[in-house]
């Protein structure tokens, strides 16, 4: 089944080798980008009955950033269980544990190379995104 | 010291008399034969221990020279002891004592009672002297006491303004410091993005217009994504060591073993491919922060398989040697660790050049580097309190030597003593 992919991102280079990379690895997927924080909070307020298989989710992002997106998710009834996927260039371990902490299902560090990122992203398709449902999975949080 | 007794009477015959009694009692005497002249000697010399005197003289008569006496201060220390044949009656007596004196002696002299008396007096005046001298000396001590006192608040203040300066400096090179590691960390940071999306452009532009561009074109973008590869690594490498700069100084016991099983994990590919033989011989476990001793290891592991000769496949020994003590400046026990290979070596002169920041000694097409990695490995071994330094020779291997020390304080030292190399 063909998934429906969320990416909240400000960078528009970021969206656009996204963009690619995801029509590169699956035709039949669909894709929604939003532009920082906030818009995507507002854009779940009109698509609460179409919510997307995963969120790729910026941390560094004006208006409203990451991890309060991130924790406002984790409080709402209806999208606490959404997989959300962190997307961000940072490497820090403080960055990693509060993504952890605050409930995100993996972390993902923006690649170098094109190559790179089309391989995270098929990665991240090819979960078995029932496996995260209930429980993040420590030993697999970090991706690429 | 002899003491001093005056002898004052109008008669020579009594003068000789009470010396020739006085005289194996070993005084010094010095006669007056008038008041007068007892006066003048007063007036040269007061140093007596005791007068005795006539009282019934020509002119001034004993009272009124005891009198005259005793107006001057110095003297009024010195007893007088009156010698009469008078027998006085009370008030007479009492004039004598009202003017200072002590004790009468009545003529007929009584040899044995004369002798009595003068030593009663004598040894008052031995013990008063001995007094007077410890009092002087105690007075002398004291002020010396007062001195040292103020000589060491002062010098106590000194210190304390001293120390004071020297906190302040330390808080603002810590500061600054902090600033500086911030300030490498965010730049680093910010510096990388632009690279990543100059390295995904040109990765897309290869891929995508690969049919439409000429064999220049290629090259350029070719070129292009080099040139971002590299600075992209010397980043990441200034990254790592100011995150190493920040990493705090917590110390545990480490097996450096297990730290090396871990290195060698993450080389492997590297080892494989140039068909690497690592001997790891047993090492001990030593007081490290672990999370430093990876990157140490794995730059000197990393360097090693870089630089080794193209046809000979790179051997790499580690091996410990145990409590030495190292550098004549210290007698802190050591363990030296021989990082060794059978690479392309280099020249001994270079030997502490190469620890410095951003030197190399090949050009980037022949080895890949950013000149980082040995300055990551100096600065953490000096955060050990420890040392670095290496033996080479060119075509025949390098071996790196750190020492680090055995005790946890040392370890644990402010600063190092000295932050030379120990070859």
């Amino acid at each position: 089944m063909a998934r429906y992919i969320l990416l909240a991102d400000d960078d528009k280079d970021d969206r656009f080798f996204f963009q690619q990379a995801i029509s590169q690895i699956d035709k039949e997927a669909r894709l929604t980008t939003v532009n920082d924080g906030e818009k995507l909070m507002l854009w779940f307020l009109d698509n609460m009955d179409n919510l997307p298989d995963i969120l790729f989710l910026d941390l560094n992002m004006p208006r409203l950033n990451g991890f309060t997106c991130l924790e406002q998710i984790r409080q709402n009834r209806k999208l606490s269980h959404l997989f959300v996927a962190i997307y961000s260039t940072s490497t820090s371990p403080q960055d990693i544990k509060e993504a952890f902490d605050k409930g995100a299902n993996i972390f993902i560090n923006k690649p170098n190379s094109f190559e790179d990122l089309r391989n995270v992203i098929r990665k991240v398709l090819d979960l078995d995104l029932a496996e995260y449902a209930d429980h993040v999975q420590p030993d697999k949080f970090v991706l690429g | 010291m002899q003491p001093k007794i005056l002898l004052v009477d109008d008669r020579e015959d009594n003068l000789m008399s009470i010396e020739a009694i006085l005289s194996m009692d070993g005084y010094r005497f010095v006669r007056a034969t008038s008041g007068r002249q007892a006066l003048k000697v007063l007036l040269q010399e007061w140093d007596f221990a005791l007068i005795l005197m006539d009282v019934k003289m020509p002119n001034l008569n004993g009272f009124e020279t005891a009198a005259l006496i005793y107006e001057r201060e110095k003297l009024r220390q010195i007893p007088i002891i009156f010698i009469t044949a008078h027998t006085y009656g009370e008030d007479q007596i009492f004039r004598g004592y009202q003017t200072g004196a002590v004790d009468y002696i009545y003529k007929p002299i009584n040899p044995g009672l004369l002798r009595a008396k003068v030593s009663v007096f004598i040894e008052l005046y031995k013990k008063n002297a001995t007094l007077m001298q410890q009092e002087q000396k105690l007075i002398v001590i004291n002020k010396n006491l007062e001195n040292e006192i103020n000589e060491r608040k002062l010098s106590e203040e000194k210190v304390r303004a001293l120390n004071l300066e020297l906190l302040k400096t330390i808080d603002h090179l810590e500061a600054t410091n902090k600033e500086l590691d911030r300030f490498a960390f965010m730049a680093s940071h910010d510096l990388q993005e632009p690279l990543r999306k100059i390295r995904l452009f040109s990765d897309r532009l290869a891929a995508t217009y690969n049919n439409v561009l000429d064999e220049s074109g290629k090259m350029f973008v070719g070129r292009i994504q080099n040139s971002a590869e590299r600075m992209q690594a010397l980043i990441r490498d200034i990254l790592t060591f100011s995150k190493v700069a920040a990493e705090k100084k917590i110390f545990t016991k480490s097996d450096l073993n297990a730290i090396l099983q871990d290195v060698l994990l993450q080389i492997e590919d590297v080892a494989k491919e140039k068909k690497a033989d690592i001997i790891i011989e047993d090492l001990p476990s030593l007081y490290v922060n672990p999370a430093l001793m990876q990157p140490l290891f794995y730059n000197l592991l990393t360097n090693a398989l870089k630089y080794a000769r193209k046809d000979v496949p790179p051997v790499v020994r580690i091996r410990a040697e145990g409590k030495i003590a190292a550098n004549g400046a210290t007698t802190a026990n050591y363990c030296r660790i021989f990082v060794e290979d059978n690479g392309i070596g280099f020249e001994q002169q270079y030997a502490e050049q190469i620890f410095s920041m951003f030197t190399r000694l090949h050009g980037n097409s022949e080895y890949e580097g950013t000149g980082i990695g040995l300055a990551l490995c100096k600065k953490i071994v000096e955060d050990h309190n420890g040392f670095i330094s290496a033996r080479s020779k060119v075509n025949e291997g390098s071996t790196f030597i750190v020492s680090l020390p055995l005790d946890l304080n040392q370890v644990q030292a402010i600063k190092p003593a000295a932050a030379e190399s120990a070859v």
